[in-house]
């Protein structure tokens, strides 16, 4: 044996586990009898296995209570084998699905999934009797908009499925499923439009969907996880929505979407670091006001990053850069601290975080009151207590303000991330600690790549087109190409000659 | 990263490779590099410019000659195995040197400017961590981050403005009365800061339009030079001969011109800011080192570990235990002397190509005629 293979095997710990046959997997053959589906559904309390007389003879019904209604139930299956006369399922049902008698596996796959199984003296059949019971469509909470449309997406992803199919009325819209999680056998959905996209980018993600191994996703940002370029990255490699306008702009960009059954969001894929900072709404309003918004995005994005830690290290390092008067109020305001800046400025953005993430978790009621309350009075309190000064309270609110500015929620809290690294660095080498920190990042994301493309795009690779609709958004007239970053079969929006 | 060895450079990349490599520490001393020529030193950076043009064809021709090679396999198809690896060991000492050299300075001034309570280590080793991490992205990174580089600093150029306003413009007219000795001298010292376009000879294969490479690292060359004349013309303006002589860093006296309501000294955000040009330029010759380090070793394989040693070896040279003397020695005295080496290589190696040419085709005539 060599000496490399006595060490750990760190290619080999992160490799697909063999499958254990045992599971539940459709695909696979084995001959389906009374005694053999007991033993796989044993210790379930809420299997139910009845036998009704129909005819002449028996026949057992299996399924999971809690899946279906007994109104379904009734309606779709007692019934009929109730007024039945023949043992015929074709004279009793009018649709149903028989079964081989060997795909013992896809039978428990359907029974978990909420089928109702029949055996018949000679055939076995199942009847779709899933009914659990659904959201209805909200507004989304997460995205909102002035304008547009309000419906969002919800945890079922035939409900989505839906909402997409009504707004593109066309069979160039494919979507190809999936069953992925060895224990939860989650419903993927792959959609793409097929005389626009990319076919390199759908193989390049049906590929790596393949390739996943899992026991189970409880949603689907955790799937787009796997699927991303760079998984150390702290910056998101794919778009992620639960609006039906944001999926529709996408897939007639070129772009990609997956969904998951269980799973109100939709990932979006490729998607730039730009592309983070567009909101649907930048498309609803006026070019002006949309471009006016989004230069503000993106400049927040960096004052966010900057900001703070441009307060630590200018009063650590550099105080000769600030004018006399400013220098004067920064330094009364400071007079009480006996907080070197970078710790001042490190617990005044904890502070603040744990006041965001306690008003995410605590009930809605609560929570705002709490928010709001809390964060006044600590903040003032804070301040006559000599424990902060008012001038870093005003800069970090206006921070964590700027942090929430981009519409994806994965890139603030990215923001909000980094900016620590930034901090740190400007109290340890002042301004130089932070631009170091910028090269750095910078260098990373030039980097980076969101399905193979670069995520830098419209800047690095360049588009002449992609200016048009990036920082600034010019009036939709002008938009004639789509975006580089999907490298779309079609290029072109509209044929220009018509104009 | 794409680390492969296909054509992935394109026209952008080559015009900002070869302008960010050359516009590293240099500008921070050019306008007392060339104050031998006085008032009319604005003009040094133009003849410096038309002779880096100049020197750009014979590097060109022998790129040409060997599309597909960089300049350690070309030495080593020209002079043979031997004499080829003894050359490599020369470029990649030059390599080496000069990322220590531009860094070093750099960390200097930082030290002076912005940290003066501190040592040089915490900020050299960062310094290293980020230019190892650009290097690491191959050739394709250094490109981008050089262009990104250059967006990132290029407004600085706006803050001339204020020298411009405050200065006497009649000292920038030519009055071409510095002696020729003058004139030399000032062509000799700014020549350091006009380096680095020569690396096209390392990053020529990954090319994509390797027909207009010439052209692409002529604007390059260019871009760089209209930058020095910018900033050598608001000296002229703005400082008296005397000072011109003096200044040890003019660049940073004319930051310290600027006025603006919310800021008082912009030098310090000027110096700090300059780590992207630092890191565009050290980066690229880091890459070059590495590369020299693979040629030397590994028989031209890639080899991650490689750059972590010529990080460290470069990082070692001026933050070891080595004489400040020697140090001033080998990085001020002789660095100048590397550059131009580098740029005349490509001479003696297009004819060293001839005459083996020649002689093979003399012995294949031989060979026929007997």
């Amino acid at each position: 044996m060599s000496r490399r293979k006595k060490g750990f095997k760190f290619k080999q710990f992160f490799e697909p586990q063999p499958h254990d046959e045992n599971k539940a997997t459709p695909g696979i053959k084995e001959p389906i009898t009374k005694k053999a589906l007991l033993k796989r559904l044993d210790n379930i309390d809420d299997l139910v296995m009845k036998e009704v007389k129909v005819g002449g003879s028996f026949v057992t019904v299996i399924y999971l209570s809690a899946l279906v209604e007994s109104t379904i139930l009734n309606d779709m299956v007692f019934n009929p084998l109730n007024q039945a006369t023949s043992e015929n399922p074709d004279e009793i049902f009018k649709n149903y699905t028989s079964l081989n008698d060997d795909e013992l596996p896809k039978l428990i796959h359907d029974i978990c999934s909420g089928y109702t199984c029949l055996m018949f003296e000679g055939s076995i059949i199942e009847i779709n009797t899933f009914s659990a019971s659904d959201r209805s469509i909200t507004t989304p909470e997460n995205e909102t908009t002035v304008m547009g449309p309000q419906d969002a997406f919800v945890e079922s992803v035939e409900t989505n499925l839906s909402l997409i199919k009504k707004r593109i009325r066309s069979p160039q819209l494919k979507s190809k499923s999936m069953l992925l999680g060895t224990e939860t056998k989650n419903n993927i959905i792959v959609l793409y439009m097929d005389n626009i996209a990319n076919q390199e980018n759908v193989d390049r993600i049906l590929r790596r969907l393949e390739n996943v191994e899992y026991e189970g996703f409880i949603g689907l940002p955790v799937l787009k996880q796997m699927l991303e370029d760079k998984p150390f990255s702290p910056f998101p490699q794919f778009g992620l929505t639960v609006r039906s306008d944001n999926v529709v702009g996408s897939l007639l960009n070129g772009k990609i979407i997956v969904m998951m059954n269980g799973s109100p969001e939709a990932a979006i894929l490729p998607a730039s670091f730009l592309e983070m900072f567009l909101s649907p709404e930048d498309y609803y309003n006026r070019w002006t006001t949309a471009t006016l918004l989004r230069t503000l995005r993106l400049a927040g994005f960096f004052i966010s990053i900057l900001l703070t830690s441009t307060y630590v290290s200018v009063l650590t390092f550099h105080p000769e850069m600030l004018p006399p008067q400013l220098l004067r109020i920064l330094a009364e305001s400071r007079a009480q601290v006996p907080f070197p800046p970078v710790l001042e400025a490190l617990i005044i953005e904890m502070v603040i975080e744990v006041l965001r993430e306690a008003g995410a978790r605590m009930p809605t009621k609560i929570g705002q009151t709490i928010g709001i309350v809390g964060g006044i009075v600590i903040g003032t309190a804070a301040v006559e207590a000599g424990l902060a000064s008012n001038i870093l309270i005003v800069l970090v609110a206006v921070t964590a303000l700027l942090s929430f500015i981009p519409p994806s929620y994965l890139m603030s809290n990215a923001i909000r991330f980094v900016r620590y690294f930034y901090i740190i660095a400007a109290g340890a080498i002042g301004m130089y600690g932070q631009m170091i920190v910028f090269a750095w990042m910078f260098n990373h994301l030039l980097n980076m790549t969101s399905l193979g493309t670069p995520y830098f795009s419209p800047v690095i690779p360049r588009k002449p087109t992609d200016i048009l609709n990036s920082i600034i958004r010019v009036p939709v007239k002008f938009f004639v190409a789509r975006a580089g970053i999907s490298r779309a079969k079609k290029d072109l929006v509209r044929p220009l000659d018509e104009e | 990263m794409d680390k492969g060895n296909f054509k992935k450079l394109n026209k952008y990349h080559v015009i900002f490779l070869a302008q960010n490599t050359m516009i590293g520490i240099g500008l921070f001393s050019l306008p007392s590099d060339i104050s031998d020529a006085g008032y009319n030193l604005w003009l040094v950076p133009i003849f410096l410019g038309i002779l880096a043009n100049a020197t750009l064809i014979p590097i060109i021709m022998l790129c040409k000659k060997f599309p597909n090679d960089h300049l350690f396999k070309i030495s080593e198809k020209v002079l043979g195995k031997v004499v080829g690896k003894g050359l490599n060991v020369i470029f990649f000492v030059y390599a080496l040197l000069a990322c220590c050299s531009v860094s070093r300075s750099y960390v200097r001034v930082l030290q002076t400017i912005t940290l003066p309570e501190y040592t040089i280590a915490v900020p050299s080793i960062l310094l290293y961590f980020v230019m190892y991490c650009i290097a690491h992205g191959g050739v394709k990174s250094l490109a981008r981050f050089c262009i990104f580089s250059f967006f990132v600093t290029g407004w600085l150029v706006y803050f001339i403005r204020w020298p411009f306003q405050m200065g006497n413009w009649y000292n920038a007219i030519p009055t071409f009365e510095i002696s020729m000795y003058g004139w030399l001298q000032a062509l000799f010292h700014g020549s350091m800061s006009m380096f680095g376009y020569g690396l096209i000879l390392f990053y020529y294969p990954y090319i994509q339009d390797q027909k207009k490479a010439f052209v692409h690292t002529s604007i390059g060359i260019w871009i760089a030079v209209s930058y020095y004349v910018a900033v050598s013309l608001g000296s002229v303006v703005y400082f008296s001969p005397w000072q011109l002589d003096q200044l040890l860093f003019p660049v940073l006296n004319l930051l310290q011109a600027v006025q603006l309501e919310f800021v008082e000294r912009i030098e310090t955000f000027g110096t700090t800011l300059w780590v992207f040009l630092i890191l565009s330029t050290t980066a690229v010759y880091l890459w070059v080192a590495k590369k020299g380090l693979d040629a030397l070793f590994s028989h031209h394989q890639n080899r991650t570990w490689h750059l972590i040693i010529v990080a460290f070896i470069s990082w070692f040279l001026f933050a070891g235990p080595i004489p400040y003397d020697i140090q001033d020695i080998i990085f001020d005295d002789w660095g100048v002397f590397y550059g131009y080496g580098l740029i005349l290589v490509p001479i003696l190696l297009l004819i060293a190509n001839k005459i083996k040419h020649r002689k093979q085709k003399q012995q294949t005539e031989e060979a026929a005629s007997s």
